[in-house]
């Protein structure tokens, strides 16, 4: 064949090509596959739950991800068959002990989130509790002298004892007294300033600062005490309080969800600020989803 | 030879460049002037569809804080010059100023040190100095007169029972106490929603937006602000917080953003329109890329064109061409088809009829050739005449038998030079000299055998002895006076006159007679017919000549009846013999 036909046959056909591909409408993103994401929990956790949704919602509208909230069965390998007749892509777990659900869940290669705790082996998403046992330490220094500095652990409560290793080089260093719970009052006010390592101690004080058992030259600093958090800052119960952000914990763990579902996410851990919040600080427009998370 | 114009270029190769550079010069412009000028109209239209939509937040904005500040002074006008008398209908006019409005959620009056004298929202839970010591308060108090003190978003906590998000209003009011004049504070808190409301409904392209902040930077209301509280995202503040009024640009994540900012004046708020240059020019670069595919379409399509025309103009070219080089090669064959374009048509047709001409005059020239060489060979072959030698050696053997030997001995000799000289080694051409000699032997023969039938003069101009002439034509003419002599004279000597004369340009050979001469009806046939019983004839010598010389040259004859007759042959001087 002539060499002019074959150049000019190969013009039109590259114009045809181009044609196509130049006037082709660009993919929208409705166009690509819509991830369906599970959120499996215990019961509802009041606000910390809706604060998580809200958080999952904002990262899951960029990212076209679908997010339905179940609690989780306590038959896990009827859990996992109940995820994949959904037809889910992934699974967030908020469960107090989610190992049972995790072993069928990994043998069935379902990819996972962990929330608010640590599971090695595993991708968590949880709040930074080395830098806030950091931070309480810090701030208990501000209130009183090290020697008048008490931090009290618990051995039940892995995040406390994540809590207390991030405080430990401080405390250490500066000489700090450090007691596990329960203290007696009579121990607990002869310190300046008691920094709680869980929730749970922090309520104590709380209650015992409320009734008056610990004079009102102890500070209290501790962590979230939840629904009482804002009667505790502002009648002084509490004069610290580390505050996780479910917010936060949601927008980062949906932001995972592409990564693991292309398996190209390996076991980590995605630590979220944890704030601390005090009386005069309670009430800025920064801290308000925090402290007040019902707010709208 | 120097080159001019495209002379030497390949015909199809200068089609080529022509197409492609004439394209290549529209594509050039559209891409570099029209692209252009259309892509900045398209940017300066959508940043300024962008800027309407942002100053139309902003008129949203104005409009609602100028009804704020409106129900704020309303507010402010209900209050009683002293506060501290039991009267109450301020009270209600508060009350009822706050229900009015969904967005108030309170309204409260406080005095010069943080005393409450009246609030929609109950009773105060916190001393009179934290009041004082609000900022709300400090500012109202520092601005004296009209001007409104705006918040930032915070928790309003003044008061027992009410959490909620709001932003402050606050102005100072004079008011009397026991006498004297104190400065107050009117509070009215603005649900922090209403304000957000005007901003998160506004979108700038996909993924633009409006925002809010103080004049420290502080952000008021952000789409993303909890996100950015939580450390989560960040907005860079700093080219927005650099003016109060304008357009500016920066980058984000590699994005590259305008910023569309102007200032709520009652506020001092800025309201910052943040949209995505690549959103916004969305349309300029679809354009773009529109513009660029049709453009490479363009240029795809005109370099077929160009290759297809290049070929179909050049192609009757290229087939002429061909038949052209076999021709060269030597074959006259060859015909062209004559069809396409109207000039290679024309050009075919005069090639074809060219050829024509070449074959029709190539074949005349074979002919001519071989007609000279028959009648060469004719020539040569009436010098071998059987009658004339058999007769020549029968005389010469009559002349021994009787003992004249000496004659006989001239006659073999006269023989032996005519027959050299009719050879000649095969030359066509001999000298004048060359063809007298031949003619003399000739006559030296025939003068031995017919004795007093005829009488002869040679007379020759010595310009001419060297000059150059095709053999054999002489003679043939003194052999036809002679026969015609012998036959014809009736017993008269005939005296032939043999004359070579020269012009500047010509040689002349002249053969007359006083013979009997020749009819004038029969003048004209002489050259064209042969006579046979004359040997080659005066045709043949006529041809020859005018085959060798051209038509110019050749014989004429002149005779009168019973007069004579005069044969005059006419060729060129210095004539070039062809090899």
């Amino acid at each position: 064949m002539k060499k002019p036909l074959i150049i000019g046959l190969i013009c039109l056909v590259a114009s045809a090509a181009l044609l196509i591909w130049g006037f082709q409408s660009p993919a929208s993103p409705s166009s690509a596959p819509q991830r369906q994401v599970v959120l499996l929990i215990e019961n509802d956790t009041g606000s910390f739950l809706m604060q998580l949704r809200k958080g999952m919602q904002e990262a899951a509208s960029a990212l076209d991800v679908r997010i339905t909230v179940e609690k989780a069965l306590p038959d896990p390998l009827a859990q996992v068959r109940a995820l994949a007749e959904e037809g889910a892509d992934a699974a967030l777990l908020l469960l107090a002990d989610p190992k049972p659900l995790l072993s069928a869940l990994e043998e069935a290669k379902f990819p996972v989130v962990l929330i608010g705790q640590t599971v090695r082996g595993q991708v968590c998403v949880t709040g930074d509790d080395r830098a806030c046992g950091e931070a309480l330490v810090s701030r208990a220094l501000a209130l009183a002298e090290p020697s008048r500095v008490l931090w009290l652990t618990q051995d039940t409560d892995p995040r406390g004892l994540e809590r207390t290793d991030g405080a430990i080089a401080q405390l250490k260093q500066k000489g700090i007294a450090i007691l596990p719970w329960p203290q007696s009052p009579q121990t607990l006010a002869s310190y300046g300033a008691v920094a709680a390592s869980t929730q749970a101690i922090t309520q104590e004080l709380a209650n015992l600062k409320s009734t008056g058992s610990l004079g009102p030259g102890v500070s209290v600093l501790g962590m979230d005490t939840g629904d009482s958090r804002v009667a505790d800052l502002e009648d002084g119960h509490v004069q610290v309080m580390a505050m996780d952000s479910p917010y936060a914990m949601g927008y980062t763990a949906i932001g995972l969800i592409p990564s693991l579902v292309a398996e190209k996410l390996a076991p980590s851990l995605h630590l979220c600020r944890i704030t601390l919040v005090d009386p005069s600080t309670m009430y800025l427009a920064e801290n308000v989803k925090l402290v007040f998370p019902l707010l709208q | 030879m120097r080159k001019e114009g495209f002379q030497g270029y390949s015909l199809h190769n200068v089609i080529m460049v022509a197409f492609l550079t004439s394209m290549g010069a529209l594509l050039l412009f559209v891409m570099l002037v029209l692209v252009p000028r259309v892509s900045s109209l398209l940017e300066t239209n959508a940043i300024d569809r962008t800027k309407e939509t942002v100053l139309q937040s902003v008129a949203t904005l104005d409009n609602y804080v100028d009804n704020l500040l409106s129900s704020l002074h309303f507010s402010s006008a209900l209050l009683p010059s002293d506060p501290t008398q039991p009267e109450n209908e301020w009270q209600t006019g508060l009350d009822f100023m706050k229900e009015s409005r969904n967005d108030i959620l309170s309204i409260a009056f406080f005095g010069q040190d943080g005393e409450l004298f009246y609030s929609t929202a109950g009773k105060l839970r916190v001393p009179p100095h934290e009041v004082r010591e609000s900022e709300w308060f400090r500012k109202a108090v520092e601005w004296q007169g009209t001007v409104a003190y705006f918040s930032r978003p915070h928790v309003q906590q003044l008061f027992n029972g009410q959490r909620t998000l709001v932003i402050s209003m606050a102005r100072s009011l004079e008011y009397q106490q026991e006498g004297n004049w104190r400065t107050g504070v009117l509070l009215m808190d603005v649900a922090y929603g209403a304000f957000s409301a005007v901003t998160d409904g506004v979108s700038l392209g996909r993924s633009g937006f409006v925002y809010l902040m103080d004049e420290s930077g502080e952000l008021i209301c952000h789409p993303k602000l909890q996100l950015i509280h939580q450390g989560l995202a960040r907005e860079d503040r700093e080219a927005a917080l650099a003016q109060t009024v304008g357009i500016t640009r920066d980058e984000e994540d590699g994005r590259e953003r305008v910023l569309l900012i102007t200032t709520v004046e009652q506020t001092r708020w800025r309201v910052v329109g943040v949209a995505y240059i690549d959103e916004i020019l969305a349309l300029q670069n679809a354009f773009i890329r529109i513009i660029t595919v049709v453009s490479l379409i363009a240029a795809l399509l005109s370099l077929a064109a160009a290759t297809l025309m290049a070929f179909w103009v050049t192609r009757p070219i290229r087939l002429l061409e061909s038949k052209m080089r076999k021709v060269e090669a030597g074959d006259l064959n060859v015909t062209i088809e004559e069809r396409g374009f109207h000039e290679i048509r024309s050009v075919s047709t005069t090639f074809n009829h060219m050829l024509r001409r070449v074959r029709v005059l190539m074949d005349r020239v074979v002919t001519e050739q071989e007609t000279k060489r028959l009648h060469e060979l004719n020539a040569l072959q009436a010098q071998i005449n059987p009658h004339f030698l058999y007769n020549t050696l029968d005389s010469i053997v009559w002349m021994e038998e009787r003992g004249r030997s000496q004659e006989a001995i001239t006659m073999v000799l006269a023989l032996a030079k005519l027959f050299r000289i009719s050879i000649s080694k095969g030359r066509r051409f001999i000298t004048v000299r060359e063809e007298l000699e031949h003619v003399r032997n000739y006559l030296i023969i025939q003068k031995m055998r017919f004795k007093d039938k005829f009488s002869y003069h040679l007379e020759v101009d010595e310009d001419a002895l060297e000059e150059r002439t095709v053999k054999l034509i002489v003679q043939p003419l003194v052999e036809n006076c002679i026969n015609h002599a012998i036959d014809e004279a009736q017993g008269m000597e005939l005296h032939i006159e043999i004359r070579v004369s020269v012009t500047p340009e010509d040689l002349l050979f002249t053969v007359s007679d006083d013979g009997v001469g020749i009819r004038e009806d029969l003048l004209p046939t002489l050259l064209t017919t042969s006579s046979g019983k004359n040997g080659i004839g005066l045709k043949n010598v006529h041809e020859r000549i005018q085959l060798t010389y051209g038509a110019a040259y050749g014989l004429t004859i002149h005779s009168v009846e019973d007069q004579g007759t005069t044969i005059t042959i006419r060729i060129p001087r210095g004539w070039e013999e062809k090899p």
